[in-house]
C-alpha cells in the first residue's frame, strides 16, 4: 500500500512537470482552479473582404510577435476567497508590451527582480552610474492584487501582452 | 508520508532537468532560435476565511487547483522559424552617371538575414522600367549580371543602420572577378553583405535618361538552396513551422542608372568685317571678307572630350588663312575664358598636330577642327570656332 501511494505520487509529480495533465491529488484540491493561456491575434478576411482580428492559440509565433498571456482564477469553493494575488512572471526570450496588463478590479503593479512591486513611476534602472525610470521592456514579473473577494464560482482575469524577442 | 515526498521530489528534480535542458537555446540579438521553446506559470496567493491558502500554480488546458509548488505546469509553445531577409539599395539616389556604351557600370544593393535562423540566399537581377527616384526609367541596361561581395559577410552594429542601408564598410567595392559568387549558401541571423548589380549601358541611349534595375533575393534552405516552404496550416504548438515574413520568403529592391551624355546646340553666326570698299557697314560683296563663328554649347549632363567641329565652306567663298594671332594662325578657338590658336593645313593632313586642317573635295573646303585644340568641352560650357572667307 505504502509503495502504491508513492508511485502514484511520483507519476502525479511527473504530469506536474509537463505533460499539462491535470494534477489533482485527491483530498488536496485548493478553492482556485488556475488556468494559464497562451493566443496571438490572427487576421482573418472573410469572402467579402472584411478583415476581422480572432485571438488563436498560439502558433506560428516568430520573434516580434506579440503573445497574449492570459489567466483566469476561478473559485470552485462555496466560500469566497480573500486577497486574491495573481503572480506571473514575463516568460524568458519576451518582454513585457507596456501598458497591456489588465484585470478588472485589480491593482496592477510590477517587479524587476520578483521582490520589489510598484507602478512604472516607481521602478528605476540603474545605468552609468544614475538611475533611469525602468523601460517596460525590462519588467520581469506583473502582479495584479484584486480588491474584492472573489464569490464563489466567480472568475478572475488577469492578462498581458509579451513580444517574442 | 515523508518517504513519498522525496520520491516525489526526485521526481520534480527529474523534470527541472529536463527543462534545464529545453531552455538552454541561446537567444540571439535578431531573435530567439527556432525551436525554443517558451514557458509560462502563473500563481495565485490567497486565502479564505481570513486564512492564507497554499500557493496554486496555473496549468493549461483544464487549470490546476492543487495547492504547492509542485503541482501546475507551463504553458508552453516553440519558437518558428521567421524567414525574412531585408534588401536595400545603398545610395538612395540615381546611381553616379554613366554614359551611352559603357560596360560593367555597378549598383550597390545592401542584405541582411532579419530571421531568427541561417538562411541560404538566392540572387537575381533584372532590368525594369518605370518610375523610381522621380524619373521615369525608358532604358533597358544590357548584361546584367549580380555578384556576392567577396568579404566574409558582417555582422552586429556593421549591419544596423537607422536610416535603411548601412555604409558599406571603407574600402569595400566591387572587383570584377574578385567578387564572384551569385548565391549565398549561408546567411547567419543578423548577418548582412553586399550584392553588386553590375550591367552594361546600351550605346545608343540618350542624355538624361534612366534605367533601373531590380535586385531579387530569395532565402532559401542552408547550403543546399532547396526551397523554403512556408507552413501555412494548423501550427503544431510542439513543433518548428516556417514563417514567412515576405510572400514567396522574396524581397526585391531597386536602383537606378543615370544616363548622362554632351548634347550639343550649334549656333553658326557671321559677319562681314570688311568689303575694302566702305569705311563702315561692310557689305558682302566679292573680295569682301566675313567671318564665321561657330558656337557649340554641351547642354548634355557629360563633359565632351573627343569633339570634333567640321564645315564646309560655301562654295562662292576661299578660306582665309592667317586671320589671327598676328597672322600665326588661321583659325581662333575659344573654350569657355581661353583662346587659342590652329594651323588649318590644306590637303587633309594636320600636319603640326594642333587639331585643324582643310580638305577639299569636288570643289567644296572642309575645316575641321578637333583635340587638342579643343580638348574638352564641359557639361553647360561652349566652344566658339573663328574662321575667315573671302567672298569669290
Amino acid at each position: 500500500m505504502i509503495k502504491r501511494t508513492r508511485n502514484i505520487l511520483a507519476a502525479a509529480a511527473l504530469l506536474a512537470c509537463g505533460l499539462g495533465s491535470q494534477a489533482y491529488a485527491q483530498g488536496v484540491q485548493g478553492c482556485i482552479l488556475l488556468k494559464s493561456t497562451a493566443e496571438i491575434a490572427k487576421e482573418v478576411v472573410d469572402a467579402k473582404g472584411v478583415k476581422t482580428v480572432t485571438m488563436v492559440p498560439a502558433d506560428k509565433v516568430v520573434p516580434g510577435v506579440e503573445v497574449t498571456w492570459t489567466v483566469t482564477a476561478n473559485n470552485i469553493c462555496k466560500q469566497p476567497s480573500e486577497k486574491v494575488t495573481i503572480n506571473n512572471a514575463v516568460p524568458a526570450h519576451m518582454s513585457y508590451v507596456a501598458s497591456s496588463a489588465s484585470g478588472a478590479g485589480s491593482d496592477i503593479t510590477f517587479s524587476l527582480d520578483g521582490k520589489t512591486f510598484g507602478g512604472p513611476a516607481q521602478l528605476t534602472v540603474i545605468e552609468n552610474g544614475a538611475a533611469r525610470p525602468a523601460h517596460a521592456g525590462e519588467y520581469k514579473h506583473v502582479r495584479w492584487v484584486f480588491k474584492d473577494s472573489l464569490a464563489p464560482g466567480a472568475t478572475a482575469v488577469a492578462r498581458f501582452r509579451a513580444v517574442l524577442n | 508520508m515523508s518517504f513519498s515526498f522525496k520520491q516525489f521530489k526526485r521526481a520534480s528534480a527529474a523534470c527541472v532537468a529536463l527543462g534545464s535542458l529545453i531552455v538552454s537555446g541561446q537567444a540571439l540579438a535578431g531573435g530567439t532560435i527556432p525551436g525554443q521553446s517558451v514557458d509560462n506559470i502563473a500563481s495565485v496567493n490567497y486565502s479564505v476565511g481570513g486564512v492564507a491558502q497554499t500557493v496554486i500554480r496555473s496549468a493549461p488546458g483544464a487549470g490546476n487547483s492543487t495547492p504547492g509548488a509542485g503541482f501546475g505546469s507551463v504553458t508552453t509553445f516553440v519558437v518558428d522559424r521567421k524567414v525574412d531577409l531585408y534588401v536595400q539599395e545603398v545610395s538612395g539616389n540615381a546611381t553616379s552617371p554613366v554614359s551611352p556604351g559603357s560596360t560593367n557600370q555597378v549598383t550597390t544593393f545592401f542584405l541582411r538575414n532579419d530571421g531568427n535562423d541561417t538562411q541560404g540566399v538566392n540572387l537575381n537581377a533584372a532590368s525594369v522600367t518605370g518610375l523610381l527616384f522621380t524619373h521615369n526609367a525608358t532604358v533597358v541596361m544590357t548584361n546584367i549580371r549580380y555578384f556576392v561581395e567577396s568579404t566574409v559577410a558582417a555582422t552586429g552594429p556593421t549591419c544596423t543602420s537607422a536610416g535603411g542601408a548601412p555604409a558599406q564598410p571603407g574600402g569595400m567595392q566591387f572587383t570584377l572577378g574578385t567578387d564572384a559568387a551569385t548565391s549565398i549558401p549561408t546567411l547567419a541571423p543578423d548577418s548582412c553583405t553586399w550584392i553588386y548589380v553590375v550591367a552594361d549601358t546600351p550605346i545608343g541611349a540618350l542624355n538624361s535618361t534612366w534605367a533601373n534595375v531590380e535586385l531579387t533575393a530569395i532565402a532559401r534552405a542552408p547550403i543546399t538552396l532547396a526551397a523554403l516552404t512556408a507552413n501555412t496550416g494548423v501550427d503544431n504548438i510542439a513543433a518548428i513551422d516556417v514563417v514567412f515574413a515576405d510572400p514567396a520568403a522574396t524581397v526585391t529592391d531597386r536602383d537606378q542608372y543615370a544616363i548622362v551624355t554632351a548634347a550639343f546646340n550649334v549656333v553658326k553666326a557671321h559677319q562681314v568685317i570688311d568689303d575694302f570698299v566702305s569705311t563702315s557697314n561692310y557689305k558682302p560683296i566679292p573680295g569682301a571678307r566675313v567671318e564665321y563663328t561657330l558656337t557649340l554649347t554641351n547642354n548634355g549632363g557629360a563633359a565632351a572630350d573627343t569633339v570634333s567641329i567640321t564645315d564646309a565652306l560655301p562654295i562662292q567663298t576661299a578660306f582665309f588663312p592667317t586671320a589671327y594671332n598676328g597672322g600665326a594662325s588661321d583659325v581662333s578657338v575659344t573654350v569657355g575664358a581661353t583662346t587659342t590658336f590652329c594651323i588649318a593645313e590644306a590637303g587633309g593632313t594636320d600636319g603640326n598636330g594642333d587639331g585643324c586642317f582643310r580638305t577639299t573635295a569636288s570643289g567644296v573646303t572642309t575645316l575641321t577642327v578637333r583635340n587638342p585644340v579643343i580638348a574638352s568641352v564641359p557639361s553647360g560650357g561652349s566652344v566658339a570656332v573663328r574662321f575667315r572667307v573671302t567672298i569669290q
